[in-house]
């Protein structure tokens, strides 16, 4: 996915709009650690892909975040 | 495109070259589709602004080689160096702004009110860090001296600019000399007047002389490390001298009048609105110290991891 689609996909997923520079400073950090890797470039626009070790820390990621969401919600049914 | 909707495009050749290499052509792209989407521009443009300061602060996306990062920390240095050539003159603005007015009829001691006293003592804190900063200046100076004294680097300017230097230093002493023991005082004013015109100079070139040495001679990693800490100590004394002197304009603002046929003692400021343009000077070159100090430690850190 390029840069472009990424802030759009974002922006359908979550509903925050990011700026071009936002993304590519993350998507920077991100290259520089190995998350993920750019991709040959078609017509000036560059796509990008996870890389295994990104998926392993994205999967870690979301299941943290899914432990707080199911530990909140399950607090507020409590109440 | 037209006028604002430039912009965006504009501001990205505010990023670094190593930046504008790699991510240049697909932002331009990507700007482009988000302008033509209906994005507007001036949001786009404060988005590119900030990230663009972002990426020089953090070097995000620079080359990962030693080399890059320890030109990167001289450099950053350098900024730090600079702005204590900015802060002295500043000083100086300030210390020949203020003075102190009082009315005594003698033989009881001077009641001072709370905000004199208060910007008495910050004035004593205030000398000392300046006197502290130039002592700190002198150590970062000898270390950059000593570090390129063995390298190829032409010191020819520097001898000359010391010399300067220690000459206006001499001719001034002699002029005070000369004057408090009531000597001719054409003698001491032509003294004092070639020592200052010395000094002066001195003060101009060495900053770019400290440019150019700083881009000629590669400082080795003992070096690069106390330098850094220089960069820090002259950082924290900056800061410690704005707040100083923004503290003293406070305490002076808040003397009381003085009541008809009493003693008093009151510190006041010749600049009144300018001050708040002095302090502004102070903080700017303040924020850009710390800004080099901490620039200079996070490069030099990743130089030694690489």
């Amino acid at each position: 996915m390029h840069g472009y689609a990424l802030i759009r996909d974002i922006e359908d997923i979550s509903g925050v709009v990011l700026g071009p520079g936002t993304l590519y400073g993350a998507l920077a950090r991100l290259e520089q650690e190995g998350l993920v890797e750019a991709l040959p470039a078609e017509d000036r626009r560059r796509p990008y892909r996870i890389t295994g070790a990104g998926s392993a820390a994205l999967r870690a990621r979301l299941e943290a975040i899914a432990v707080v969401a199911s530990v909140g919600l399950r607090r507020l049914g409590a109440t | 495109m037209k006028g604002v909707a430039k912009l965006p495009f504009l501001l990205l050749n505010l990023y670094p070259r190593w930046w504008r290499e790699r991510y240049g052509d697909e932002m331009d792209v990507m700007v482009q589709g988000l302008v033509e989407g209906g994005r507007s521009p001036l949001s786009l443009s404060i988005n590119l602004f900030a990230s663009s300061v972002g990426v020089w602060l953090r070097g995000t996306g620079a080359p990962a080689t030693r080399e890059f990062w320890t030109t990167r920390t001289q450099r950053s240095l350098l900024v730090s160096a600079l702005t204590w050539f900015a802060f002295l003159p500043l000083s100086v603005a300030f210390g020949l702004s203020n003075t102190q007015h009082g009315f005594f009829k003698g033989g009881t001691r001077v009641q001072m009110s709370g905000a004199s006293t208060d910007a008495l003592h910050v004035q004593r804190i205030l000398f000392s860090a300046l006197i502290l900063s130039c002592f700190v200046a002198l150590v970062g100076w000898q270390i950059l001296r000593g570090a390129l004294e063995g390298q190829s680097v032409r010191l020819r300017w520097f001898h000359m600019t010391n010399r300067f230097a220690m000459g206006g230093i001499l001719l001034l002493s002699a002029a005070l000399f000369l004057g408090q023991h009531n000597s001719t005082s054409s003698v001491a004013e032509t003294s004092g007047v070639v020592g200052g015109g010395l000094l002066v100079i001195s003060w101009l070139s060495l900053p770019a002389l400290i440019v150019f040495m700083m881009r000629e001679g590669r400082l080795a990693a003992d070096r690069l490390r106390a330098e850094v800490t220089v960069s820090f100590a002259l950082a924290g004394l900056n800061v410690l001298t704005t707040f100083c002197v923004a503290s003293y304009l406070f305490a002076i603002s808040r003397q009381p009048v003085p009541l008809p046929g009493a003693d008093y003692l009151l510190f006041r400021s010749s600049l009144g609105g300018w001050n708040a343009a002095l302090v502004v000077g102070f903080v700017l070159v303040a924020a850009l110290s710390v800004t080099g100090a901490f620039t200079a430690r996070q490069s030099y850190v990743r130089a030694r991891t690489l």
